[in-house]
């Protein structure tokens, strides 16, 4: 090799090593925003989930049912799809899912019996008013839309738009299908907890009618991997 | 405008300038082609390398010097010999600066951005 190449190849390697160390410092520079990313995304969960519990979890036995169906519904969401249950938003709005009822009268809230048809008026305002109080919280993004949608039917027939089908975002039509599972096998002030097995067989009879048939099936093989919900009815 | 007959040099050193905002860099594999395109385009700054075939870096310097038209150029002399001889030989031909190679990115932005009184 001559003079000049080597020189070429002195110079070539000087660029390629400093090339090195500024992609090093630059990776270590990213892991460190990641990192600090990280952290600002577990300080807001943190504060939603404080939140969510104080609006949301009146007592003990509101608060458990809050945890439980959250869970059940993240677990559901993982096996319906995967990266949508990785989002910390949609764990957000499903803690949040009931922040609307801030608005509704205690006395509507707590009645120990049914509503009369002004009653489920009011109530029925809650979800809409929980996507309005949520709606300048930009981090949770599409997931807003999984408040508002809680409580509508697959066949169309529920509040607050009637949306049916897929037009119902997925986070929904999956946490409707675990609140109306944990809210069976928890006592109300009306009614006695329902028997494990008896709420699954009430989900299973609302699959295409109240809830998504894909949803439903995949919930029917997750309890029945579930030893932990097969213990007979929950508590609180 | 960088001149140099090795293109892996040619690029490096285009490439480290380029990506500084103010710095629209041109390319010239000898000293003829540099003398020829310096007179249409007028860069402010000549970076030569000394070992060039026909025309060697000193000369294009030289050349730039006497020709009324360029003299006021700015020229940096890049060498692969880091002996005073060269550097001597440089100044005597009227370059502004000397730089030995290898180089780093940050040594050369430094001297092309004093040179461009930055």
């Amino acid at each position: 090799m001559g003079e000049r190449d080597e020189v070429a190849e002195d110079q070539l390697l000087t660029y390629a090593r400093e090339l090195n160390r500024v992609f090093r410092s630059e990776r270590a520079l990213t892991a460190e925003l990641d990192d600090q990313t990280r952290r600002l995304h577990a300080a807001n969960l943190a504060a939603v989930r404080t939140l969510a519990l104080v609006v949301g979890a009146r007592d003990e036995a509101a608060r458990t049912h809050l945890e439980r169906t959250v869970d059940l519904a993240l677990r559901l969401t993982d096996r319906i799809d995967p990266p949508l249950a990785r989002d910390g938003s949609l764990g957000c709005a499903f803690l949040l899912h009931d922040i609307g009822e801030m608005a509704i009268p205690e006395a509507i809230l707590r009645k120990p019996g049914p509503l009369t048809p002004d009653e489920w008026e009011v109530m029925r305002t809650h979800p809409e008013i929980g996507a309005r109080i949520l709606a300048d919280m930009e981090f949770l993004g599409d997931a807003i839309e999984v408040v508002r949608s809680h409580h509508e039917r697959w066949d169309g027939d529920g509040y607050p738009e009637g949306l049916a089908g897929e037009d119902i975002p997925l986070g929904a039509r999956i946490f409707s299908v675990c609140d109306a599972f944990d809210a069976m096998t928890s006592d109300r002030p009306y009614r006695g907890a329902l028997p494990f097995e008896h709420a699954v067989e009430e989900i299973l009879t609302g699959s295409g009618t109240q809830f998504d048939p894909e949803v439903v099936k995949a919930f029917g093989d997750l309890v029945a991997e579930l030893p932990t919900l097969r213990g007979g009815p929950a508590q609180g | 405008m960088v001149v140099d007959d090795d293109r892996v040099t040619r690029t490096v050193v285009s490439t480290i300038l380029g990506m500084e905002e103010q710095y629209h860099v041109l390319e010239a594999e000898n000293g003829r082609e540099a003398l020829e395109i310096a007179h249409v385009a007028r860069p402010g700054l000549m970076i030569l390398d000394v070992a060039m075939p026909e025309l060697d870096g000193f000369g294009v310097c030289k050349a730039i010097r006497e020709d009324p038209e360029l003299a006021a150029m700015q020229v940096l002399i890049l060498s692969g010999r880091g002996d005073k001889r060269d550097r001597d030989l440089a100044r005597q031909m009227g370059a502004d600066a000397y730089l030995t190679k290898p180089f780093t990115s940050v040594g050369l932005v430094e001297v092309v951005r004093q040179m461009a009184g930055e």
